[in-house]
């Protein structure tokens, strides 16, 4: 497990990439502390195979933000855990944090595992999560395809944009 | 008097009351194996369901306690007592209940409640069923609303075919005990193809303190079949707890509606360990609408299994947790049928230190094509000591489902009290509107008693209490 602390008025950017290579270890653990007042966090996350991760932020200061970005594709048997937990107890008032998580589905022999977790003791605070999980859209295949994209040129393009949506 | 007042006193005043303990029956305190055969004996059950019990109570006594949702170290299980009747049988004429249990109802307003908008009603009182009653048109149509003892008796056939198949035994703990020690709880059959257009009610109520109520529901719909069941709940006052441990059962056939409405409002003394579950056959549709405002702690999850194609589930619900109450509730839909569609919406409000958690599950199987589930989950926290939390879960194993998932947690915004009061309102006011907005999607769904009902509740709950 590894702990990343954040001080103040630190603006950190982290970027988690899951590949073949690092897949291949059990379980990757996270925890991020906000520590000092306004510290602020922005985790992107990539699952480009099957992985499992979990990430915790917790706010331990007043202002603090932090934002999870998560974008996963899996295919051919691949198997995506992504749990995020955010934490701000109580005192941490103005604190903000969004955390986003789009997988794309593409057998059916995939799966996906997603968890976005918030505990939340501080009223102050800006809170929020979303998450889907879905197939790529009929309708963006067909958009290529009338371009002249074959299906898996069209696939491919879709799966970089999804995942470069993510690190916009 | 104000007018808030007179239509909807504290809960103490209208709810919290409590008539002296009178049984005609009870079991010893604690748990046993005599204690499971003595209720069984008390209600001259068939052998089979006897097993049934004793294979329970064995699941029980080898599950350990759930170390996951709220802080369950408070419940002792040697305290309570499993089985208590102050009524010797179920009445179908309310002249026929025993005066004190009659008062009680009358004062919670149920008969009122049948004549007015009813198709039936059940009332339990402790461990038994007092009162039941089904409109003659609905009895001609082969509707059976009846107790779950009598049914046991006159239609062993349905009873055995599905009793404890969609929740069993083993499922949890505490669907364990309830499976062991259950006594009451409604039994609805709609043959297939009738449509009831009028809900059918039923009411709990706990009186005597450091008692359990376990009762079981069960409730089958037919192909093409429609009925709406509406349950109430309420308990006085005590310092000490009470349990109430029931499991809902039901199963929705092919084409089949059925809409489960509950309003939950236990005194903070009862601890609220509810196993709720509907079977969804294909192109059929279940509604549950849960509404928690009460109790210590409760942890209620209703799920559906959607298991034909085409089936539908709509689980939509709202959790009020004040001064020291832990509402840890939400949804959980198993797609397993291609073609299936569910909603979860849940809305939790905490206030004065109290904690909401919202905890969900969607599964879509492999195989199950073309499933689509949306999760939305609000929560409001009215003041810096109370908490919040949402564990939402999202388990995909089919590349052409679509599920979105969406949650917030905020405050009432300075700007909006400062709106409404600038129109007029007090900051009171304010808040209560405010609430009442961000719950409205539950309230539109609630009969319209109901949501009158729950609307002076909110209200009153935001009196004095600004943010």
């Amino acid at each position: 497990m590894s702990v990343i602390e954040v001080g103040a008025g630190e603006e950190k950017k982290i970027v988690i990439v899951h590949s073949e290579d690092s897949a291949r270890k059990e379980s990757q653990e996270r925890t991020i502390r906000l520590l000092h007042p306004s510290a602020s966090v922005v985790v992107e996350e990539f699952f480009c195979s099957g992985a499992k991760s979990n990430v915790t932020i917790i706010h331990e200061a007043k202002n603090t933000s932090s934002r999870i970005i998560t974008r996963g594709v899996a295919r051919c048997g691949d198997i995506i855990v992504a749990n995020s937990r955010i934490i701000i107890p109580k005192g941490s008032s103005g604190s903000k944090t969004r955390v986003e998580q789009s997988f794309l589905l593409l057998d059916g022999s995939s799966r996906v595992r997603a968890t976005p977790s918030l505990e939340i003791e501080e009223d102050d605070v800006l809170a929020g999560h979303c998450a889907s999980i879905s197939p790529i859209s009929e309708d963006a295949i067909a958009y290529l395809a009338s371009r002249g994209f074959d299906r898996k040129v069209a696939e491919g393009m879709i799966v970089e944009g999804f995942l470069k949506g993510g690190a916009g | 008097m104000t007018k808030l007042n007179v239509l909807n006193s504290k809960y103490d005043e209208k709810y919290g009351f409590s008539e002296p303990e009178r049984f005609v029956l009870k079991t010893e305190k604690g748990l046993s194996e005599e204690v499971v055969r003595k209720i069984s004996q008390i209600k001259k059950e068939p052998e089979w369901m006897l097993n049934i019990r004793l294979n329970a109570l064995k699941i029980f006594n080898s599950k350990p306690m759930p170390e996951w949702g709220g802080d369950l170290s408070g419940i002792d299980f040697d305290r309570y007592t499993y089985f208590a009747s102050s009524s010797e049988k179920t009445a179908d004429s309310w002249d026929d209940v025993p005066e004190d249990i009659k008062r009680t109802f009358d004062r919670l307003g149920i008969p009122e409640a049948e004549r007015k908008f009813l198709g039936g009603v059940g009332a339990q009182y402790e461990s038994q069923t007092v009162y039941h009653k089904l409109r003659e048109d609905l009895e001609r149509q082969g509707v059976v609303f009846t107790d779950t003892d009598s049914a046991v008796k006159n239609y062993p056939d349905i009873v055995k075919k599905y009793f404890s198949k969609v929740v069993p035994a083993g499922d949890n703990k505490f669907a364990a005990l309830n499976t062991a020690v259950w006594s009451g709880g409604s039994f609805i059959y709609i043959p297939d193809g009738v449509e009831v257009k009028i809900p059918l009610q039923a009411y709990f109520r706990i009186n005597a303190r450091n008692i359990g109520q376990f009762e079981r529901t069960l409730i089958i719909v037919g192909k093409g079949a429609k009925v709406h069941y509406i349950e109430g709940c309420t308990a006085p006052t005590y310092s000490t707890d009470s349990l109430h441990a029931a499991v809902v059962e039901v199963v929705a056939l092919e084409g089949a509606k059925v809409r489960y409405t509950t309003i939950q409002n236990w005194s903070s003394n009862v601890y609220n360990l509810v196993t709720k579950r509907a079977f969804a056959y294909k192109d059929s549709c279940v509604e549950w609408v849960d509404g928690n405002l009460g109790s210590k702690l409760t942890m209620k999850y209703p799920s559906v299994y959607l298991k034909g194609d085409g089936a539908r589930a709509d689980i939509l619900s709202i959790a009020y947790a004040g001064d020291s109450q832990h509402q840890d509730a939400g949804g959980k839909v198993f797609h397993l049928a291609s073609n299936t569609q569910s909603r979860i919406i849940s809305k939790s409000i905490s206030k004065g230190g109290g904690r909401s958690s919202y905890r969900g599950l969607v599964k879509v199987a492999q195989g199950a094509k073309d499933c689509t589930c949306t999760v939305q989950c609000d929560a409001l926290l009215l003041d810096d000591v109370s908490r919040s939390d949402t564990y939402p879960s999202m388990q995909v194993d089919e590349e052409s489902a679509t599920i979105a998932h969406e949650a917030s947690v905020g405050k009432v915004g300075d700007d909006q009290i400062f709106y409404l009061m600038q129109r007029g309102h007090s900051q009171s006011e304010a808040l209560a509107l405010i609430v009442l907005g961000f719950i409205s999607d539950f309230t539109k769904e609630l009969p319209m008693e109901y949501a009158v009902e729950l609307k002076k509740l909110i209200q009153l709950e935001m009196e004095g209490s600004v943010a």
